[in-house]
């Protein structure tokens, strides 16, 4: 399974104002493609799609320009540019929804973190979250973001998103760790 | 030891998912792509050398900032509160308190180089600085400021970023002018400001220093400077086909004179070029002409030009304004970047397709009394995969040139590039018009081909009696 980044290793976009435009862009590209990608993918699911819509978050945030990556809320915005690009297409396909996220839970992908029954449990746990839970953990878990960007991101406080996440994560361990104490 | 826990689980978690990263075949092409968009005026936010698509962004500025006001002050308000005051070099002011202006210019020598500041406008929405950069010995031709671009630095520390930038040459050329615009803050009111040049990009000479600084600040205009309007009885306005030429205002202060003119066209995105102005002349009874210059003119609303005249006499002789040719262009200010900007048609290419052949089309392009047929679409020219297409279309007067481009976001296309033109009016009106596009990079499947712009002209022959009488 893939490994998570951790979103602090990389400076905010506004520590980069010393380097040239173009360098400061791509330094941000580089930090965040791999997330984007990887969020629109586990919403889409379909490869082709998870591209056209990466492409098209950066060639926004290109024509957004410096006073977008100079924002403070740089990363909320950029994911925001996604998701809405990720809705505009499931719209245009005519599908109801996201791509279950459980459905990236592959047993078959076990990992030293997780055993067989574990991912199964998991699998199922996360199977029978709402869909705004689920879009936590992808947020979290998947794009890598911290509490206060996908607070900005939903337009709900840090502490609502850090009390949920903390539910959610509670509820999740607690099933797994049934499952671990038979 | 419940967050150690949680904390466990937590690092757990971010392995739970098998979603795989993105394959780097694509983040190479995507990286390329991007580059080369940087490069291109596609980016213009991102680009050093601000161009074009900064312009868009201030007229759309603009154009929201009336709508505002408009809305705010009531329509009828609004052209008496814009008529009240007058700043030459930056257009009517509806509140001339809350306008302030660098009185004096301002400079600063570096390495035999001057920078001047010239004139500055602090509006509430705006802060325009017009600046110059002088080397009286050796200037060389091609100047430009180059990235990262010029910003204030106020006492504080804090940096304000440079919103669009305009260059060019002034009536009096001495150097390289360019006129940079901030978006203000309160603080700009009361403390004085340092404007910071980075770099400026000289192709003939290396010399050119860096890192300019040119302290200033702003203050109340004198009142000699804000101005009301001269005239109370102006010309009636003339029209030709739904397009209306009225003068506005007329404006006097030393030896200089203004006009403020009008146009309106029947459609909003058909606007008159100031090719238009640079066309008419200024005569007085005895047939002594006067030279016309168009100003800058931040603060003018959308089809407003600022006129300079000079040397105009002050004795209440009219003057006659002859307007021999107007020219209309449609320029939509978007690109097929823009998700807004919808593509007239698509076109599927195949490479089985020899010269000659045709896509029969019959669709129109709506711009209400301008509006445009597309009859016909033809292959001109095939070499391999590479395309030039005909776009053939028929348009009522008074347009004479249609452009059309085409896009597709893998292979770009005509849009980005010079590979969009129209062709020459045709002798016989009968015949349509053609622009021509070419897509020189190999290419097959289905492309989005866009309006682009369209040019016409009117010969209306108008001519206005101007008084003139000066106080």
């Amino acid at each position: 399974m893939m490994e998570w980044e951790d979103p602090t290793e990389a400076s905010a976009p506004c520590d980069q104002e010393k380097g040239s435009e173009e360098a400061m862009f791509l330094q941000v590209y580089h930090r965040w493609v791999q997330p984007v990608y990887r969020y629109t993918l586990a919403c889409l699911r379909n490869q082709a799609d998870a591209e056209d819509v990466t492409s098209q978050t950066f060639l926004a945030v290109l024509k957004a320009g410096r006073p977008y990556l100079n924002s403070p809320k740089f990363q909320a915005l950029l994911f925001r540019i996604a998701r809405n690009k990720v809705i505009d297409l499931v719209r245009s396909q005519k599908r109801r929804a996201f791509v279950p996220l459980e459905e990236w839970i592959l047993p078959e992908n076990q990992t030293p973190e997780w055993t067989l029954e574990e991912s199964l449990i998991l699998r199922k746990a996360i199977g029978g979250l709402p869909e705004d839970d689920q879009e936590l953990l992808r947020l979290r878990y998947i794009a890598g973001l911290e509490h206060q960007t996908i607070a900005e991101l939903l337009g709900r406080s840090n502490a609502a998103v850090r009390k949920a996440i903390y539910r959610l994560i509670q509820r999740l361990k607690v099933e797994v760790g049934v499952q671990d104490a038979q | 030891m419940l967050n150690n826990d949680q904390d466990s689980f937590d690092k757990k978690m971010k392995t739970a998912f098998a979603v795989p990263p993105a394959d780097e075949v694509f983040l190479g092409n995507l990286e390329k792509r991007l580059l080369s968009a940087l490069g291109s005026s596609e980016a213009p936010a991102m680009h050093s050398r601000p161009k074009l698509a900064l312009g868009w962004r201030l007229g759309l500025a603009f154009a929201s900032l009336l709508l505002l006001f408009v809305l705010l002050a009531g329509p009828a308000r609004v052209w008496a509160n814009l008529r009240t005051w007058f700043l030459p070099g930056f257009g009517t002011a509806n509140d001339p308190a809350s306008i302030l202006l660098v009185n004096e210019p301002v400079e600063v020598e570096k390495e035999g180089f001057i920078l001047r500041l010239n004139e500055g406008f602090l509006a509430p929405e705006r802060l325009i600085l017009k600046v110059q950069l002088i080397n009286p010995a050796d200037m060389p031709a091609q100047m430009q400021l180059e990235s990262p671009a010029p910003y204030l630095l106020n006492p504080d520390g804090a940096r304000q970023e440079l919103y669009h930038a305009l260059f060019g040459q002034g009536s009096v050329y001495e150097g390289m002018e360019a006129t940079l615009e901030f978006e203000p803050v309160e603080s700009n009111r009361d403390q004085p400001l340092t404007l910071v040049i980075p770099k400026w990009m000289a192709s003939d000479a290396p010399n050119v220093p860096s890192e300019m600084r040119l302290s200033f600040s702003f203050n109340r205009p004198a009142d000699t400077l804000a101005i009301a309007p001269l005239e109370k009885s102006l010309p009636q306005p003339k029209s030709i086909d739904g397009v209306e030429m009225s003068i506005k205002a007329i404006y006097a202060m030393d030896d200089q004179s203004y006009l403020l003119v009008q146009f309106t066209t029947p459609h909003p995105e058909v606007e008159v070029t100031p090719l238009t102005i640079t066309m008419m002349s200024l005569l007085d009874a005895n047939g002594q002409g006067y030279p016309l210059f168009p100003e800058q003119c931040p603060q003018c609303a959308k089809g407003e030009y600022l006129i300079g005249l000079n040397g105009v006499p002050t004795n209440g002789t009219p003057l006659t304004l002859s307007v021999p040719y107007l020219h209309l262009a449609y320029m939509p200010q978007r690109s097929p970047w823009d998700e807004t900007f919808k593509p007239s048609f698509q076109l599927d290419l195949d490479p089985s397709y020899a010269a000659g052949h045709v896509w029969p089309l019959e669709l129109e392009e709506n711009l209400g009394p301008y509006s445009v047929q597309v009859l016909e679409v033809k292959l001109h020219r095939k070499a391999g995969n590479s395309f030039v297409i005909d776009v053939l279309a028929q348009s009522k007067a008074p347009f004479s040139s249609l452009s059309f481009c085409a896009w597709e976001e893998n292979v770009r296309g005509s849009c980005e590039s010079l590979g969009s033109r129209s062709l020459m009016e045709p002798l016989n009106p009968e015949e349509p018009l053609v622009s021509r596009i070419s897509m020189l990079r190999p290419f097959e499947g289905s492309l989005d081909v866009y309006f682009t712009g369209a040019t016409g002209e009117y010969h209306p022959e108008w001519r206005f009696e101007i008084p003139f009488n000066r106080p």
